[in-house]
């Protein structure tokens, strides 16, 4: 009896025995495992590549070739020597140039390092695990550097091939087609959760002061020399976005103020950092007049301190978050912590409103102030035309539209290309080469104006903006950056001259002509940045500005979703359930209603469905066994059905065949997971094969 | 400090106090079936190290996104938080609803290191399956597919007599390690355990083999000579089966030796040497299957109960359990009886 049950037993299990082994105490990976896992690894360490030093660069792509010729069985595993001489080296490399790096990326380099060196040494589980979490820190650390929506995207992407890792890890026998489907899922799964965390989940301010990141700094530098602002011209990137509430200020209005400067050596304008005047400036609140602008700026990350405004512009305070932003005596906005990532602030403007009617003595001189000996052919030209004109504020205005029009009448040319100047000399440029861009202009008339004794200063910023009608927004770029000139006159406060609006009037108007742009186009480094290509097609433009908008919606909600801005969002929400509650609460009870009961009905259904189907597949088999049990044959209740066939085939064996296709289509009915269609195809043929069975009873 | 080492310290105490009340939660819980499946009721899950360590990671991003005011870190940070609470789910429908059927009479010898098979029935795949018996080998599934499947788990009897393997665990890290899923399933498998088989040549030799003689023929030492051809008879051993006349054609017969014409062998307790109870057991097993291997008919006579002479894999598993119960009360009502001669 029991050797017969264990001969059965023996039968079955060569059919379908499943693939066993007995437990690995030991740490392997296979080798298939372990190139996921470097590919994550080149994959986690790339997204970091641009923070790292050329030194760190190279040790991981040793490393990385040398684990390639590992797994290839070329070399052998290093010795625990040779790791730990490759570790102490780096360790030196990076005490030698922390100074240089900073706290924060010399922390990363660490992390790299460690992240890069663990994996010689995969010899337990613990260490498999430790990798996996250094992986995801090396990969999240990258987001302290780029935050923009493609980047997070992109991430998002590497989370999955990480989580593909894991699970290729601990359910070694799947596929990866499988294993990414499931990493794919269970991240799509989690992420309603994680977004609703995200805007709920109260906000918190930073609990201890961290390292800041240094990086290049980008836009507008606080010195100006001619050429300067014609080579950030050729960029294309985006320096900020302004969402305006109500009114919309004229094109020809829109002068970004960003940085002032006051100080000329004859070759650079720089502006003045001392720290006295950067802070100590508090606006006259009662001065405040005419229409007033409120909007929104968003500035990229530039990792300096200027923001832009409108003139006259000062801060919302009630609605920008944080103490960090400053207005400066010479009306510009400051921020005293550099940009390291999108910064959000609120500006109310007053356009029409003078800037400083009255100058201290100290001011008035600084702001004439011309080295010696530097361009004397405009000293000459300036002395000769103050001999014209007296000394007051009508003839100087006259003097300023004498100058301007010299640039308007004579043959000055407006191009991003200006032939080379020797020493930067504003002379060679304003009577020989007498082409340039912007910044030439007010350089030159700037040092004219002081040259004549009008108190004059150089002004960078940005100019003109586009609009984005999709996210109702303008878009500043790279390229409208603009340097003009501010003279005092008395009476007038601080005066906006721009000379390119007379030379190039089109600029001002609606922006680059297309000379320019056909400039642009041929010295620009970002040869395919979307932009350009969008200049040809109207359909990639629209693109374009969707894309754009989607950034700007991602900047708004989610890089820029504050503390005060959660308050906000959920103030609104609260709102809108109250006045939903208020308005009609009987419809929404009966809505409510209906849509449960809905829910419910289309859930009762799919039960009563799943159930009929189930209660026929056991019903037919059910229905032959009671006709195989009136020809003597019971099958036993803990007998498999594949069992039950063997039985049958010996016992009838004309029913044999059918009744094992039959009790074969019962068993992938019930419990293999087919598609709808195969579902239906099986249940066919199931019950056909059924009918075949009861009719050779008869 | 001896009377101390004697004394169960504290610690073992409170430990023992511990598992037995455990096992008394766990009886009354998961109850011991021959079917069972998995559901909320009998599946335990809690994170595991890695699981842990992870969630201090996400915590640390946390931070980080905190002080660097960096609200991407900060949504990544949740993300990977929901993903832990995702992969719990994942986990828990890796093994619910699993279906395990035990129906099998298991027998082994005690310290044969033998399989229990289980059959496993799924709607869907599953994956990264543990199974293990307490204190013996884990045998490890990575995946189980849709249907009906058999898994066989490794056990050892060690003592004597009749053996539950306990509850077998069946545990999985599935989806990404950060849960462990586990159960602990008791079939009420019993394991019948015969002696031990070792080998006892020198008693082969011996006089405790207590020959009867029938019919006054001679009895003829060993065996192996070979005697004559007849119809094979179900159960008997393979090693007497005459294959080359299989092969040929003629059907199924068996190989006679002369040894088994005309006499009949008692193996007896008593007759043994002097050994230990255990040992002797040991000895009337080895005794058993060496008849068996050479076809000899034999008969079992324990002090209170008699096998009637016979051969056939039928008879040696009835003899063998007739060992594996000596000693215990409920000896008789065990052994199939009737095939047992009456109390001597």
């Amino acid at each position: 009896m029991i050797f017969n049950s264990l001969t059965g037993k023996r039968a079955l299990r060569k059919k379908s025995k499943l693939k066993q082994s007995v437990h690995q105490q030991k740490f392997k990976l296979r080798s298939q495992s372990f190139l996921l896992l470097l590919l994550c690894q080149i994959i986690n360490l790339l997204t970091l590549t641009s923070q790292l030093a050329w030194w760190m660069i190279s040790i991981i792509v040793v490393c990385m070739i040398w684990q390639l010729c590992i797994i290839k069985n070329i070399t052998q595993k290093p010795s625990k020597f040779l790791i730990a001489s490759l570790s102490i080296t780096g360790c030196i490399l990076l005490a030698l140039t922390s100074q240089g790096l900073g706290l924060l990326l010399t922390m990363l380099h660490l992390l790299c390092l460690s992240y890069v060196l663990k994996t010689f040494e995969l010899n337990k589980r613990a260490d498999f695990y430790q990798l996996l979490l250094l992986g995801i820190f090396v990969l999240i650390a990258s987001l302290i550097f780029q935050q923009s929506l493609y980047f997070a995207l992109i991430i998002s992407l590497i989370i999955i091939l990480n989580f593909t890792l894991m699970i290729s890890f601990f359910a070694p026998s799947t596929k990866y087609s499988y294993s990414i489907k499931l990493a794919g899922k269970i991240f799509l799964q989690s992420a309603p959760l994680a977004i609703l965390l995200f805007f709920v989940f109260p906000k918190l301010s930073p609990l201890w002061a961290v390292p800041t990141a240094k990086s290049a700094k980008t836009g507008l530098s606080d010195s100006v020399k001619v050429g300067d602002i014609a080579n950030l011209a050729l960029s294309d990137e985006l320096a900020f976005r302004v969402k305006f509430d109500q009114n919309v200020p004229s094109y020809s209005q829109m002068y970004w103020r960003a940085i002032v400067m006051e100080n000329f050596d004859g070759q650079v304008w720089t502006t003045n950092l001392n720290p006295q005047q950067i802070y100590r400036y508090r606006f006259d609140q009662a001065s405040v007049k005419g229409e007033q602008l409120n909007y929104q700026v968003i500035a990229s990350p530039t990792f300096q301190h200027w923001l832009y405004g409108l003139d006259l512009a000062r801060i919302n305070k009630t609605k920008t978050q944080g103490n960090d932003i400053v207005h400066r005596p010479d009306f510009s906005l400051y921020s005293k912590k550099p940009l390291t990532q999108n910064t959000s602030y609120y500006v109310n403007s007053h356009i029409e409103m003078p800037l400083a009617l009255n100058i201290s003595q100290y001011s008035y001189n600084k702001n004439l102030l011309i080295p010696s000996n530097s361009n004397p052919r405009l000293v000459e030209k300036a002395k000769v035309l103050r001999q014209s004109y007296a000394n007051n504020t009508q003839d100087n205005m006259a003097l300023i539209k004498n100058v301007l029009s010299t640039f308007n009448k004579d043959i000055y040319r407006y191009t991003l290309n200006p032939p080379t100047l020797l020493n930067n000399s504003l002379d060679q440029f304003y009577f020989e080469t007498k082409a340039g861009f912007c910044e030439h202009f007010a350089s030159s008339f700037t040092f004219l104006m002081r040259a004549s004794g009008i108190p004059a200063r150089l002004v960078t910023g940005y100019m003109g903006g586009e609009y984005n009608s999709n996210g109702g927004y303008y878009s500043v770029y790279q390229r409208d950056a603009h340097a003009w000139s501010e003279v005092w006159l008395q009476g007038k406060g601080w005066v906006r001259i721009d000379p390119t609006a007379a030379i190039n009037p089109e600029r001002i108007e609606r922006g680059f002509s297309d000379e320019l742009l056909r400039e642009q186009a041929e010295s620009s480094q970002d040869a395919f940045s979307l932009l350009r290509f969008s200049k040809n097609s109207a359909l990639i433009n629209a693109i374009r500005l969707q894309l754009e908008a989607l950034d700007y919606n991602w900047t708004r909600w989610v890089i820029g979703y504050t503390a005060d801005r959660q308050n906000q969002f959920l103030a609104q929400l609260a709102l809108a359930f109250k006045s939903l509650k208020d308005i009609d609460l009987l419809t929404l009870l009966q809505n409510g209603l209906l849509l449960l009961s809905a829910i419910i009905l289309w859930w009762l259904v799919r039960q009563i469905n799943a159930a009929r189907k189930s209660h026929n597949i056991n019903y037919y088999y059910k229905k032959l066994l009671t006709m195989f049990a009136k020809q003597g044959i019971n099958k036993p209740v803990d007998m498999l059905a594949k069992d039950f066939v063997l039985v049958i085939k010996k016992e009838l064996p004309e029913y044999a065949l059918e009744f094992a296709k039959f009790s074969h289509l019962y068993a992938s009915l019930q419990y293999q997971d087919l598609s709808e269609q195969q579902k239906e195809l099986a249940l066919n043929a199931y019950i056909n094969s059924y009918k075949i069975l009861i009719r050779h009873k008869g | 400090m001896n009377s101390l080492k004697l004394m169960p310290s504290i610690k073992q105490r409170v430990n023992l106090w511990f598992s037995g009340r455990t096992k008394q939660w766990l009886n009354k819980r998961i109850p011991a079936a021959h079917q069972q499946q998995l559901s909320n009721r009998n599946i335990f899950i809690l994170p595991t190290q890695f699981g842990y360590a992870y969630m201090f990671s996400v915590f640390i991003l946390f931070l980080l996104g905190t002080n660097y005011q960096n609200n991407i870190i900060i949504l990544m940070s949740y993300l990977f938080a929901s993903v832990f609470l995702t992969s719990m789910f994942y986990s828990f429908l890796n093994l619910s609803r699993l279906k395990f059927i035990f129906n099998s009479k298991i027998t082994a010898y005690a310290g044969q290191k033998i399989t229990i098979p289980l059959s496993v029935i799924t709607s869907k795949q599953r994956y990264g399956l543990n199974f293990t018996f307490v204190k013996n080998e884990v045998i490890y599934c990575s995946v189980i597919d849709a249907g009906e499947s058999l898994i066989e788990i490794p056990f050892i009897s060690l003592t004597r007599g009749i053996n539950n393997p306990g509850r077998l665990k069946i545990s999985s890290e599935y989806a990404l390690g950060l849960f462990v899923c586990w159960t602990h399933l008791d079939f009420d498998c019993q394991v019948i355990t015969y002696p031990a088989k070792k080998i006892f040549n020198q008693i082969k030799q011996d006089t405790s083999q207590h020959h009867e003689e029938l019919n006054g023929s001679q009895i003829v030492e060993g065996g192996d000579d070979f005697g004559e051809l007849r119809q094979y008879k179900q159960g008997e051993s393979n090693a007497q089966i005459a294959w080359k006349q299989l092969a040929r054609g003629q059907g199924w017969l068996t190989k006679t030796t002369q040894s088994e014409v005309g006499s009949t062998v008692w193996l007896s307790l008593q007759q043994l040497p002097h050994a230990p109870i255990e040992t002797k057991l040991e000895m009337l097993c080895f005794l058993i299957l060496d008849h068996h291997k050479s076809n000899i008919p034999f008969g079992l006579d324990l002090e209170h109960l008699k096998v009637e002479p016979s051969t056939g894999n039928k008879h040696v598993s009835i003899c063998l359990e007739a060992l594996a119960f000596f000693g215990s009360s409920d000896l008789r009502s065990r052994v199939n009886k009737s095939h047992v001669v009456g109390e001597p």
